[in-house]
């Protein structure tokens, strides 16, 4: 009944038509930098923080998450009309997808491909809303010493499941960790490594960092690359699937949904790692799978239904705990942090409309998606062609623009700049951005929760295996440590995100 | 520019390097007690962690084979960064939009195909659609002009 009222009352903010307004700028931006190549979300979501700091904050993560999960659906299309995965999570899309619109069925692969994200959307969203309370119930019970632990073992676990060499993300990490140092010591005043800068004092802003690594920083690393060129399949015909169609596309859009919103919680799972898996279930458990990558109906229903789920529920540990699961999830905390507010379990319960707003708004922005991607398909495919010559001035304008906005001061910019530096240098070192992100957002939440528990116990750090659940969240931390270390888990991890 | 190096032997010094450079500014600002962390008991422990981590991926450097880090095209790199610090340096001086354009056609010649004529509508268009945005919707205190 709780949980009726809980959605009534987020439904009732979703639907003021300040909030409509801002979802369907959300979710049409989205669709478009999904579509758009070079331009993904993490890039947009940065650019876009300065612009939010006007808007109230549940209108502002409205609007950030539109982006977010349009991308996704945005993703897909390109990934098949042309095999060229918008976003990273629509690479198993191309596979089957691509196939399908060469065998001249890219419409049916378009609505599979649409309907299965609602479907899983609207399943993921009542999901968020069942696991969200009870999670952030748990965790009012949490003292320093286990926030300490969660936050560690949410960062191993964010690395574990990343992309690429294991040890560097860490270093990622841990040099994030290090720039959220950068200020003045709020507990004893002191000024650390701020280097007589003057905008180093309060700490290096968040969006800074941001905007000048991936706006920056990921446009100098695009116009490095040579250009693609594309193949758009012309035509698209026979969108509306039959019923017949429609009887293939459940149970795996089901699976899908059901395997991406459980990978979705889990920290660094998120979509990626939900497509693949949701992929290769598919393929195991179908009676021909020969017929997987060539166009099997199966192969384009369930990676999108996992995704989007994924997307979704990555919202779960990001709203109740505070705790980003990926580098979106870590802009949106920065968002919120720089409205002002505390990501947290106390969120819930001190901003309901808020929380509960940002829950029915993903309901409604699915919604949205399907209208917008269905009947205006041809519009998409337009831009599919548009030339990234013309594209990343305007980028680059938008990231100044921002970055000034901030504190109406031009040494932001000049910082951000040095930002975009260090992003393409690790860009071409092969180091993920992501989890210094994360390690830049944790690292501070992390040194106050070690100092808390440290002065309660008396400096002494047995506080962190006396208390279960932070002993629980070591336990895991070093299990996940010694798995990452076991040769068996690399190899898997090795094939999985080369499949 | 060709760099030989690997990707993971350059990491690897760029993180040691970060480490030892916070442990020296760490130290001179204090650890204090676990009990009553000082500035420095943080950033320093977070250092020693970074100089474990990165000699670990400068030492694999030297077992394990890795891709160099290969060609650095400086084109792309010095007009994206030349166009940002400009209009960082110019904006307050010559107004939003001069800097603006500035900014637009600095960066354009990261690109091929730099068309005077196309360039030169792309920057009037861009400025003036997000003069009317941020300067106009959005308020934002910065001049258009400099007069």
């Amino acid at each position: 009944m709780e949980l009726l009222q809980n959605l009534g009352l987020g439904l009732a903010v979703a639907v003021q038509p300040i909030n409509l307004f801002y979802a369907f700028v959300g979710t049409l931006l989205g669709t478009i930098i999904g579509v758009l190549p070079g331009v993904g979300p993490v890039a947009t979501i940065s650019v876009l923080l300065p612009v939010t700091f006007g808007l109230n904050p549940t209108s502002a993560i409205i609007m950030l998450a539109g982006i977010y999960y349009g991308a996704q659906y945005g993703g897909s299309t390109t990934a098949i009309l042309v095999r060229l995965p918008g976003e990273s999570s629509s690479v198993v899309t191309t596979l089957d997808g691509y196939q399908m619109a060469r065998q001249g069925k890219a419409g049916l692969a378009l609505a599979t491909a649409a309907l299965s994200s609602f479907l899983a959307g609207t399943v993921a969203t009542l999901v968020v809303a069942v696991a969200a309370p009870i999670l952030a119930e748990f965790a009012l019970a949490f003292g320093p010493a286990d926030y300490c632990a969660l936050m560690i073992f949410g960062l191993v676990g964010a690395v574990i499941l990343a992309q690429g060499s294991i040890i560097k993300a860490l270093c990622m990490i841990v040099f994030g960790m290090l720039l959220g140092t950068i200020g003045i010591d709020m507990n004893n005043g002191t000024a650390r490594f701020t280097f007589n800068i003057s905008q180093f004092n309060d700490g290096l802003d968040f969006a800074v960092v941001a905007m000048g690594m991936f706006g920056l920083g990921e446009t100098i690393a695009n116009l490095e690359r040579k250009d693609h060129v594309r193949h758009v399949v012309d035509r698209i015909r026979d969108l509306w699937p039959k019923p017949k169609d429609l009887k293939a596309i459940l149970p795996p859009a089901l699976r899908g949904t059901v395997l991406g919103s459980a990978l979705g919680i889990l920290p660094g799972g998120g979509p990626i790692l939900a497509s693949f898996s949701a992929y290769s279930l598919e393929k195991k458990i179908s009676s021909n799978p020969e017929r997987f990558g060539n166009g099997a109906i199966e192969g384009v229903a369930a990676p999108e239904a996992a995704n989007n789920a994924a997307a979704q529920t990555a919202f779960i540990p990001m709203l109740t705990l505070g705790i980003p699961a990926t580098g979106t999830m870590a802009l949106m905390i920065g968002a919120l942090m720089m409205q002002g507010l505390a990501p947290g379990p106390q969120l819930m319960f001190q901003r309901p409309e808020l929380f509960w707003g940002v829950i029915a708004s993903m309901w409604v922005g699915n919604a949205m998606l399907v209208i917008l991607n269905l009947p205006l398909i041809g519009m998409w495919v337009k831009l599919l062609s548009a030339p990234y010559r013309l594209l990343y001035p305007s980028i680059l304008l938008f990231c100044c623009i921002g970055l000034y906005a901030i504190h109406n001061d031009a040494g932001d910019v000049l910082i951000g700049a040095v930002f975009g530096f260090l992003g393409y240098m690790f860009y071409r070192l092969n180091c993920e951005l992501a989890p210094l992100l994360l390690g830049f957002i944790l690292g501070p939440m992390i040194e106050e929760n070690l100092r808390r528990a440290l002065l309660i116990s008396l400096g002494d750090p047995i506080v962190f295996v006396e208390r279960p659940i932070s002993l629980t969240f070591l336990v895991m931390t070093v299990a996940l440590i010694i798995a990452m270390a076991a040769p068996g888990l690399q190899s898997l991890r090795r094939k999985a995100f080369q499949e | 520019m060709n760099i030989h190096m690997s990707q993971d032997r350059l990491s690897g010094l760029f993180f040691c390097g970060v480490a030892i450079v916070g442990i020296a500014l760490s130290s001179n600002l204090g650890l204090g007690t676990p009990a009553r962390m000082a500035a420095g008991f943080f950033p320093m422990w977070l250092s020693v962690l970074l100089l474990i981590l990165g000699g670990v991926v400068l030492a694999r450097s030297f077992i394990q084979a890795d891709e160099p880090v290969g060609e650095i095209s400086l084109r792309p790199l010095t007009a994206v960064l030349a166009g940002v610090v400009i209009f960082s340096l110019a904006v307050e001086r010559w107004g939003f939009a001069l800097a603006g354009v500035v900014l637009i056609v600095v960066s354009r010649l990261a690109a091929d195909r730099f068309k005077p004529l196309e360039v030169f509508i792309l920057a009037v268009t861009l400025v003036g659609l997000s003069a009317l945005i941020f300067l106009y919707a959005l308020k934002l205190p910065l001049r258009l002009l400099p007069f």
